[in-house]
């Protein structure tokens, strides 16, 4: 496999509040389970994009990747297919800055 | 006076940075990611794998005050072949981070060190030299130099381009990265 550009970064994604409920057992015993509720949140989720292809269209496939947040948590794709239809694998957005680190 | 000299400080004023982390990508360099070690560690381990396998030379990158990126110049055969040598690492070491590392390219099926800046973390820059330079590290530092580039206009489009940038701007944008 040919060599590739890793774009990637924390973006904002929807996810749904789980919630713990009271059930009870087929054997009588009351027992709390985790349950997915139609309640959202947004939280910071790691994604990226592995771009592989040759010069011009490199660059401007990372241009768009730029611009673009991936659909899936992992995208392989090639750079002219992203510049062809970037809709398809991405969705406009910006991505999220890093926590800045200390240093001693 | 020494740390404004070392290149880190200069580099942490620079405020206009890109939110996303571009990174070099591919299956047959070998390269190990050592966090939390110290230099003589990490050029120890290296030279140690180095005439273990043969693997005829390697960089040591410095990513930041002891986080160091290592790339082989031996040429691996194949993923499993690369991933052999990672885990042989991992084994007689005994870091963590280094483990989880190799656990998360595992995952991933294709290894990837950091070339931009990342948060406060400078770009990470080559700080020893060893062997060989020909092959696998030679192709690294060309890749890792047009990814610089395009980093570099990618700032440049930043500054110079409002937030809400079509698609067809982007496509007919002029800058051209040479190959």
């Amino acid at each position: 496999m040919a060599k590739k550009i890793a774009v990637y970064g924390d973006v904002p994604a929807k996810v749904h509040v789980r919630q713990r409920y009271w059930h009870v057992r087929t054997d009588g015993i009351r027992q709390r389970y985790w349950h997915k509720t139609k309640r959202t949140k947004i939280v910071s989720k790691s994604k990226r994009w592995e771009i592989h292809g040759k010069g011009k269209a490199l660059y401007k496939a990372t241009v768009i990747a730029h611009g673009y947040l991936p659909k899936e948590d992992f995208t392989t794709i090639s750079a002219d297919k992203l510049i062809e239809n970037p809709e398809k694998y991405g969705e406009r957005g910006e991505w999220l800055e890093k926590p800045e680190v200390e240093y001693e | 006076m020494e740390k404004e000299a070392n290149g880190l400080k200069n580099q942490k004023l620079n405020t206009n940075k890109l939110k996303c982390v571009l990174g070099f990508s591919d299956e047959e360099t070998l390269k190990l990611d050592f966090d939390n070690v110290s230099f003589r560690t990490a050029k120890y381990w290296c030279q140690r794998a180095c005439r273990q396998f043969h693997l005829e030379g390697f960089i040591i990158l410095k990513s930041s005050p002891n986080h160091y990126h290592a790339v082989f110049n031996k040429p691996m055969l194949s993923w499993d072949d690369n991933m052999k040598y990672v885990a042989w690492v991992c084994l007689w070491t005994k870091y963590r981070r280094l483990t989880e590392w190799l656990i998360m390219q595992l995952i991933k099926k294709c290894s990837t060190l950091r070339i931009s800046p990342k948060g406060d973390k400078p770009m990470p820059r080559v700080v020893y030299r060893y062997g060989r330079q020909d092959k696998k590290i030679k192709e690294f530092l060309d890749f890792r130099n047009k990814i610089k580039r395009i980093y570099r206009n990618l700032l440049k489009l930043q500054s110079n381009t409002t937030k809400d940038m079509s698609v067809e701007t982007i496509k007919n944008h002029e800058c051209y990265v040479q190959t």
